[in-house]
């Protein structure tokens, strides 16, 4: 006879001792199981719902692309030219009263071929101090919209200044009390008040607005300008970079500059829409990551709960075996087995409940999964590695649990017990 | 075979020192069935255990085949037991989930030669009960189970704890036989017992009283 027959003869023996035992073991290899499946299940819908958000902004984007295309191309550029010695500072402050090009640029971009610009309005700017009224305000020249040479003729975007006649911006009109027709003595002329401008609340509140002409013989700038507006300008391709290119190539001494464009406003409108989208996805991402932690430290925490339950149980039933069997124990050592032949009698049956328990735990726990989770999600319960890390692990629980009871059946001593009798 | 030179053994107790065996000297050579007699608590138990190396003594020696058992370590001493030694207990402390088959070759565990079980089945009239579990045994059943178990190991000593305090005439008769049968083929048996009818069958009583061996009762 071999110990081995002997451990298969007890385990059959206490079959519920036995039984609990490969419960108690087996539940946990399903919780480790279920645990990790759930955790697999949220982390995919978690992916599959980032997946949907992030699908959804794509597709908002491309037709936000489309219809940026689409609006930019009806409604055009509005481009500001300016002499390429015209640094952005003084661009961008209104200050370039010292920069000037000659005015015959404009007529030279008229009469040129190009498509893309159209309604030039040649003007000229300066800042200045009103001196009837000892104020800082800027003077704008403006004429009607240069005639382009190969196109029909168009209705003016901007209304021009007749001769002898000023337009003043909200502030100056108002706070002089001036009414359309009032005279207006400027730089030492007299105009009639030809426009009031409405307030807008920006620095245009504060400019006066001439004959082109006027205003150059005011500022001594005769034939010279500083500005040529270009509006509406069309391009198929909806490119400022083709615009700048197609104007660089008569006017290489200027540089263009985009401004106030209708489409450019809608689609700073819409980015801010795209920029909400972007973060909702991200707190979509954010939430999900969250949960999945959550979910993670739930399981941190009850897994080895359930674990170490099921080993102490364990553990407990194996102490209980030992008690059980004190005599049997003193009658085998009494007719010769060493203390390490009674270690393996115990770890033996310990070792078997931790397999059996194991391969219990792997396939309730997979047919669970199976049944629990949706087919829809494609999602492999337990892997071939994982289930044998199981299978290892389980035996090595079940080991360590037994282990304690195992030492103090080895240790018992037989004449101790036999003297009980 | 069995030596004791002035073995005296003390235990620790609740309320002091016990004295289990007071400077006991005994010799048995190979063929003695000796008995040993007393009252509950006297020291018989003790004997037993001691010369079954399983209770060292406080002090003096215990020679067995030619061997101071007590300055062998707890593995080499049951590699003793298993090689020399057989044991026989009034509660027959047999393996209740083996078969009487099983349980007769339970010494094989230990890893020592052993006698076939079958004749050993046949000699104790258990051949039929071969497969039983004990539980479905009779008590003298058990006991020749008991006794077949002890035999397995081919010993030179068999040791026999109240062999017979559970048993009918019948089967007292039956373990008491083998037991003489295997003192005439060599073998040394030292009988613990209360009966005086089981103590008649050996070659020599001794009667013990308090932890001392009383040489008077030679036979």
């Amino acid at each position: 006879m071999k110990l081995s027959r002997l451990i298969l003869a007890e385990l059959s023996h206490r079959r519920l001792n036995v039984l609990i035992a490969i419960a108690a073991i087996a539940t946990a290899c399903t919780s480790v199981i279920a645990t990790n499946a759930l955790l697999s299940l949220q982390h995919t819908h978690s992916e599959q719902r980032i997946a949907v958000y992030q699908e959804e902004l794509k597709d908002y984007l491309d037709e936000m692309n489309d219809d940026f295309r689409k609006i930019t191309k009806k409604d055009g550029f509005n481009v500001r030219i300016f002499p390429k010695s015209a640094d952005l500072e003084s661009v961008h402050f209104g200050n370039i009263g010292k920069f000037t090009m000659p005015e015959e640029y404009a007529s030279k971009l008229a009469n040129s071929d190009l498509v893309s610009v159209t309604h030039l309005l040649p003007t000229l700017q300066e800042n200045i101090k009103w001196p009837e009224q000892d104020r800082l305000i800027t003077i704008i020249g403006t004429r009607n919209e240069v005639p382009q040479a190969h196109r029909n003729p168009r209705k003016a975007i901007q209304e021009s200044i007749p001769k002898g006649h000023i337009a003043l911006g909200h502030e100056l009109h108002s706070s002089l009390k001036l009414k359309i027709g009032d005279p207006v003595t400027f730089m030492g002329q007299t105009f009639t008040l030809y426009k009031t401008h409405k307030e807008r609340g920006t620095k245009e509140d504060l400019t006066a607005w001439l004959h082109l002409s006027e205003a150059q013989k005011l500022l001594n700038k005769q034939g010279l300008i500083n500005v040529i507006l270009a509006l509406e300008c069309k391009c198929a391709m909806a490119d400022i970079g083709k615009v700048r290119k197609d104007i660089a190539r008569f006017l290489p001494d200027t540089q263009v500059l985009e401004w106030g464009t209708k489409a450019l406003r809608r689609m700073e409108a819409r980015s801010r829409v795209s920029e909400g989208k972007k973060e909702l996805v991200a707190k979509a991402t954010a939430e999900a990551e969250a949960e999945r932690l959550q979910l993670e430290q739930f399981a941190a925490i009850l897994l080895p709960l359930i674990v170490i339950g099921a080993l102490a149980l364990v553990g407990f039933l194996t102490l209980h075996n030992v008690r059980e069997r004190r005599y049997e124990i003193g009658v085998l050592r009494a007719i010769g087995l060493h203390s390490r032949s009674i270690l393996i009698i115990i770890l033996g049956k310990a070792l078997i409940i931790g397999f059996c328990g194991g391969i219990v735990g792997i396939v309730v726990g997979y047919l669970i999964g199976n049944a629990q989770i949706p087919q829809a999600v494609n999602m492999n319960i337990l892997s071939i590695n994982e289930a044998l890390a199981l299978l290892i692990a389980a035996p090595c629980c079940a080991l360590a649990a037994a282990w304690l009871p195992a030492v103090l059946a080895a240790q018992n001593d037989p004449a101790i017990i036999l003297r009980e009798e | 075979m069995i030596h004791l030179s002035d073995v005296r053994t003390v235990f620790q107790g609740p309320d002091g020192t016990v004295l289990g065996l007071d400077t006991i000297s005994l010799s048995l050579k190979a063929g003695d069935f000796v008995s040993v007699q007393g009252a509950s608590g006297s020291g018989k138990s003790t004997l037993l255990l001691t010369c079954g190396t399983m209770l060292a003594p406080t002090s003096g020696t215990v020679t067995l085949a030619d061997t101071d058992i007590y300055s062998l370590s707890g593995n080499q001493r049951a590699q003793f037991r298993a090689k020399h030694i057989g044991f026989l207990f009034q509660q027959f402390h047999l393996i209740p989930y083996l078969s009487v088959r099983e349980n007769i070759c339970t010494p094989q565990l230990a890893g020592c030669k052993h006698a076939s079980p079958d004749d050993l089945l046949e000699q104790f009239g258990l051949h039929e009960r071969a497969n039983h579990k004990p539980s479905q045994l009779s008590i003298g059943e058990r006991q020749r189970v008991g006794l077949a178990r002890a035999l397995f190991g081919k010993p030179k000593i068999i040791l026999a704890d109240e062999p017979t305090g559970n048993l009918d005439p019948e089967n007292s008769a039956i373990v008491l036989d083998a037991l003489s049968t295997f003192s005439e083929q060599g073998g040394t048996v030292l009988m613990v017992t209360h009966e005086e009818e089981a103590a008649q069958h050996a070659q020599r009583q001794l009667i013990m009283n308090t932890g001392r061996l009383n040489d008077s009762c030679s036979a």
